[in-house]
């Protein structure tokens, strides 16, 4: 049985995946994070997130084809999807892949914690 | 234009030359195009061209009117030059531009979101020193982080790659809020708004906010005596017109004419004592220019100045 999280975080800097993890868990959220982009599948396997935190590069895996093929899958398709980036102009193209927000780095941290609540308040029961 | 697109005058006569025009290039295309016919102003731009192959390629256009000895426009003479080899070269420079910036970035996103995870956790007071040194390390990111942006925005305007992301939005409801916000985090200066109107206008929202948040930071550092600033909005024509005043230190005859250019910074002794590149200005004109709007400003030394901006209201 698949063990339900608020928030699956997904980037491949080590340091950002800890330390954002931190931040939404002092907010009150239950994280499962990871710093291997690879090992998704086998984590939607094993968890059922209602949001999907995710960095735009990683490490070559490009995060919006990621995006598309979740959001196209009826399986995964209703997990809502943040996507992060430092990248400039990376707004409108996450949008494009299907991202239902978008958080730029280096981000403010009541900001932050503002959309993923946001979104998390979306979700279905 | 016959030649390269491989159609007879007759069909660009029928339908017009905006067919050979790439579909995202044609909303822009014609809004420039109808500003140089109004205004006289010679036609400037880039956009892409289907060649004959089916191709499209980047081209500078560029037109100039044809004046009778009434002064009235008679026709338009103008010519279109290939540049995509060049902007294909360019794109090589932006693709740099944002790995750039990519990367400067990511080590700040890890340092800002410990400091500001530390700040929270040390809300409860118990360590004055650290609490303030934590506020400190906050606003030196917020400031190295602005300064990353802005050196890359001026690479960008430089490579000509700094591009415009159009909206309609309500620039009223835009200096409100940045108004209220900067006056949250800043808390020397009170932002007095004064909204005569409040257009709506098609422009690159993210950008006019940066032109904004530049003339208010400006105002606020360079009145450091001074407890407020105000800003107005008004309509005159079809140009929007903000001012934005301040009661500072003012600027000499001198410098008005050079505060715009890249890197400059007045010479004065008391303007030394203030921090900065001397790019912001740059990039401001630089947006603005884009937008097909103005910037000037009216200064006395030791009075403070006014800025005011210029904005077509396109409709």
């Amino acid at each position: 049985m698949k063990q339900n999280v608020d928030i699956l975080l997904l980037d491949d800097d080590k340091d950002i995946c800890v330390m954002v993890q931190a931040i939404l868990q002092y907010a009150g959220l239950k994280v499962h994070a990871s710093a291997q982009p690879s090992q998704l599948t086998a984590i939607l396997s094993n968890y059922h997130p209602g949001v999907l935190l995710m960095d735009m590069l990683l490490s070559g895996t490009d995060g919006r084809d990621v995006c598309r093929k979740l959001k196209e899958d009826p399986a995964t398709s209703a997990i809502k999807i943040i996507m992060m980036s430092a990248h400039p102009d990376a707004d409108k193209t996450c949008r494009e892949a299907g991202a239902d927000d978008f958080i730029a780095k280096p981000f403010d941290m009541d900001h932050f914690i503002g959309k993923v609540k946001q979104q998390l308040a979306t979700v279905n029961p | 234009m016959y030649d390269y697109s491989g159609l007879t005058p007759q069909q660009i006569t029928e339908v017009g030359w905006l067919q050979i025009v790439h579909p995202d290039d044609r909303e822009e295309n014609i809004i420039q195009w109808k500003h140089s016919v109004g205004s006289g102003e010679p036609f400037l731009f880039e956009h892409r061209f289907r060649r004959k192959d089916g191709e499209y390629r980047w081209q500078l256009s560029r037109a100039i009117p044809q004046k009778d000895a009434k002064d009235n426009i008679q026709m338009w003479v103008g010519t279109s030059t290939d540049i995509d080899d060049i902007k294909k070269h360019d794109q090589q420079k932006d693709d740099f531009i944002k790995m750039a910036s990519h990367e400067l970035k990511t080590p700040v996103t890890t340092i800002k979101g410990y400091i500001q995870l530390l700040l929270k956790m040390n809300s409860h007071g118990k360590d004055p020193f650290l609490s303030a040194s934590l506020q400190t390390i906050d606003k030196q990111i917020y400031k190295l982080t602005k300064l990353i942006t802005d050196l890359l925005d001026v690479t960008k305007i430089e490579t000509g790659s700094l591009q415009l992301n159009k909206e309609r939005f309500f620039i009223g409801d835009t200096i409100k809020e940045i108004a209220e916000e900067l006056e949250t985090t800043v808390q020397t200066h009170k932002i007095k708004v004064q909204l005569h109107a409040n257009p709506a206008v098609y422009a690159d929202k993210d950008r006019i906010a940066q032109v904004i948040v530049n003339l208010f930071t400006n105002a606020i550092k360079y009145s450091p005596k001074a407890g407020e600033i105000i800003v107005s909005l008004n309509t005159i024509g079809d140009n929007l017109l903000i001012s934005v005043k301040d009661f500072g230190i003012g600027i000499s005859k001198e410098d008005q004419a050079r505060v715009f250019e890249r890197f400059y910074r007045a010479a004065g002794k008391d303007e030394k004592t203030f921090p900065g590149f001397g790019i912001g200005l740059f990039i401001v004109n630089e947006i603005l220019a884009l937008h097909n709007g103005k910037i000037w400003v009216e200064s006395e030394k030791d009075k403070g100045s006014v800025f005011y901006v210029s904005l077509p209201v396109n409709h």
